[in-house]
């Protein structure tokens, strides 16, 4: 075996100049896929982290009915009880109560659809981060009356700032159209532009008093301490209240948006890995056959003078192999650099920050890193695809007669 | 004792369009020791026998026993492991390995042949010595000349010690003193390691030092000559 990977491995440098390219090729193959699944795998995770830490923590509790159709109606049963027990759970870190319903907010000018988020603030606070996305005024304010606040954009298609009066029209208990005064008390800016021109946030107690269902929630978000408690305190919430009309669902199930990003993301990760992955198997491919056909003599003297097919073969491999480690490695070094370095100095994302905000992407600034799983996974993808790729030139050259490969003329 | 033995070995090439009778009904004893050389025009199936008698092509008809087994009824993987075992090669061309030196070379078929480190290291040291070329070992083919890659070549056949040799016009490029010096080589290692030398040849040099010189003309024995061994000798 030992002579066999020598032989191997001068074998590949015969020719340095085409060894050189295909190793430069694998490495550049590599690099770029590896720094593409970094941005792509940052971004993704940058996301659902805005998602979970803004919008909908890791846990959320519905009606069932309300998620076919949204009405303020539709609440919890005994929600304000089943709160206060998730709220003393010790794997929880904070919960809170919102109602949400579809409404109308109109300025003297201008009007607008929106949905309407009744919040607790304090609780709110706790559990997500919508007080820190405010830009400007205040949080719920407590002294004023009937506080709103809503996303820049809105603000802006309304012609209305900090301190004005807007009218927010909803459907209240029993189905007539409640209508009422909300002052703005801040504004917010959000990741997705969609949120900022539809979300308004009120104080929930102001909401349910006005529909008419004070004490009642459409939904419990809770964020818990440690992400890796997900799967036993959903169980455990399910077990404690999941009845038919309790919807008790983790932040993937109750977010089909987040679910299709996800999906679409990895996706795409995969085309790229793949087509990376299909113009380096038939680099290998080209560089192997030209070798094996430069060879054919002296693979025929070498199958002459006794070396048997499992050997030959395994040589071939081995070239196909030690290219592959070769550029790979270079691929991986290089792009462990530049990721290295682009984490540290951030990648600057703002000439595309209206494209990537429309999917939930919130920073221009994005700082690339890639989980070490990512890098064994293609160094095994890459070895698997060389293999892959050297067992037809392989094959191809155990295929040849030694008496013909012998008498044939260089 | 035979150590090789063709029975009506024939050899046609293609049969179904334009036959062409490369070797008809080749009878042959070969006895241990022998420095036999086959002679004749090009195209009369000198090489077409050396590969058959090395299974490296099939024949037609007929048998080729070593020992007793018909190396034609080997399936693949044994007629490589019977190469392997039992025959060493001499090409026209030397075709050594170019990406080892002199010394892997001439290890190889040993290598192959999984032989202890020792033994393997002694054994490639006495070959070196033995065809002249120790202050080459580590030389690849490419900073060898022709008689020398030749003689790395003979080495190499000899080295896992076969029992018999076969070299297709083993000095067909190389000039008269480099041809002089592998004969010689080839001849000594022949008397005193007993290895059967089967030679296919135009070279005078080779056929006036051989001991048999059988003769093929359109794929036939013509001629079966015993040299004798003074002649021979004194032509040495």
């Amino acid at each position: 075996m030992k002579t066999l990977l020598k032989l191997a491995w001068r074998n590949i440098w015969r020719n340095t100049t085409r060894s050189l390219v295909v190793v430069v090729s694998l490495a550049i193959g590599i690099w770029v896929t590896v720094i593409i699944l970094a941005l792509s795998d940052t971004l993704h995770r940058e996301s659902l982290k805005d998602a979970i830490e803004y919008k909908y923590g890791h846990i959320q509790i519905q009606n069932p009915d309300f998620v076919k159709n949204e009405k303020l109606v539709l609440t919890i049963p005994d929600g304000e009880r089943m709160l206060g027990e998730i709220s003393r759970d010790k794997e929880v870190k904070a919960a809170t109560a919102r109602t949400e319903a579809y409404g109308i907010i109109a300025s003297a000018g201008y009007s607008s659809n929106i949905i309407l988020i009744g919040v607790l603030p304090g609780a709110e606070e706790k559990t997500t981060l919508l007080k820190s996305r405010l830009s400007s005024g205040d949080y719920l304010a407590q002294e004023v009356r009937n506080p709103i606040i809503l996303g820049e954009k809105l603000a802006q298609k309304l012609n209305v700032k900090t301190g004005n009066k807007v009218v927010l029209g909803f459907e209240g208990k029993g189905g007539e159209l409640i209508s009422s005064t909300f002052r703005i008390t801040g504004m917010y800016k959000a990741t997705q532009t969609r949120d900022e021109e539809m979300l308004v946030y009120a104080d929930l107690a102001d909401v349910t008093r006005l529909a008419g269902i004070e004490g009642q929630y459409n939904k419990i978000v809770i964020k818990l301490n440690d992400l890796d408690q997900l799967v036993p305190y959903l169980a455990s919430l399910k077990a404690r209240f999941g009845q038919p009309d309790v919807l008790i669902r983790d932040w993937r199930e109750a977010n089909a948006d987040l679910e299709l990003l996800s999906t679409w993301i990895d996706q795409m990760d995969f085309i790229v890995t793949i087509i990376v992955l299909i113009a380096l198997a038939f680099g290998i491919l080209n560089t192997m056959l030209m070798s094996i056909l430069e060879r054919y003599k002296e693979l025929g003297i070498l199958m002459a003078i006794g070396m048997n097919k499992l050997r030959v073969f395994t040589m071939i491999v081995m070239e196909t192999i030690y290219l592959s480690i070769l550029g790979g490695a270079v691929g991986m070094l290089i792009g462990f650099i530049t990721i290295s370095i682009l984490n540290y100095s951030g990648v600057n994302l703002s000439l595309f920050s209206d494209a990537l905000s429309g999917w939930g992407f919130s920073s221009d600034v994005v700082y690339p890193t890639l989980e070490p799983r990512v890098y064994v996974l293609i160094t095994v993808l890459v070895i698997l695809t060389a293999v892959v790729t050297s067992i037809y030139p392989a094959v191809k050259a155990l295929m040849l007669k030694p008496n013909e490969a012998i008498s044939k003329q260089n | 004792m035979n150590v090789i033995e063709t029975k009506d070995v024939s050899k046609i090439y293609n049969p179904d369009t334009i036959p062409v009778n490369a070797l008809n009904k080749v009878n042959l004893h070969i006895e241990k020791g022998e420095f036999t050389a086959i002679v004749g025009p090009s195209g009369s199936g000198k090489t077409t026998l050396l590969n058959v008698i090395g299974g490296l092509d099939d024949a037609s008809n007929g048998s080729v026993m070593i020992d007793g087994s018909d190396i034609l009824k080997l399936s693949g993987g044994k007629l490589i492991d019977f190469r392997l075992r039992h025959i060493g090669f001499v090409f026209q061309a030397y075709n050594l390995i170019p990406v080892l030196s002199a010394k892997e070379n001439i290890e190889f078929i040993m290598l192959l042949q999984n032989w202890p480190t020792k033994k393997r290291e002694d054994r490639t040291k006495e070959m070196l010595e033995a065809v002249g070329l120790k202050d080459k070992s580590g030389s690849r083919p490419s900073q060898l000349s022709g008689g020398q890659q030749q003689r790395v070549a003979v080495a190499r056949a000899l080295a896992s010690k076969p029992r018999f040799v076969l070299a297709d016009e083993p000095t067909a490029n190389l000039d008269s003193k480099s041809a002089e010096n592998l004969l010689d080589i080839m001849l000594k290692l022949n008397k005193e390691e007993h290895i059967t030398f089967i030679f296919s040849t135009h070279d005078p040099r080779v056929i006036k030092r051989a001991r048999r010189v059988i003769t093929l003309e359109d794929g036939k024995v013509v001629s079966d000559i015993q040299q004798n061994t003074e002649q021979v000798l004194a032509r040495q």
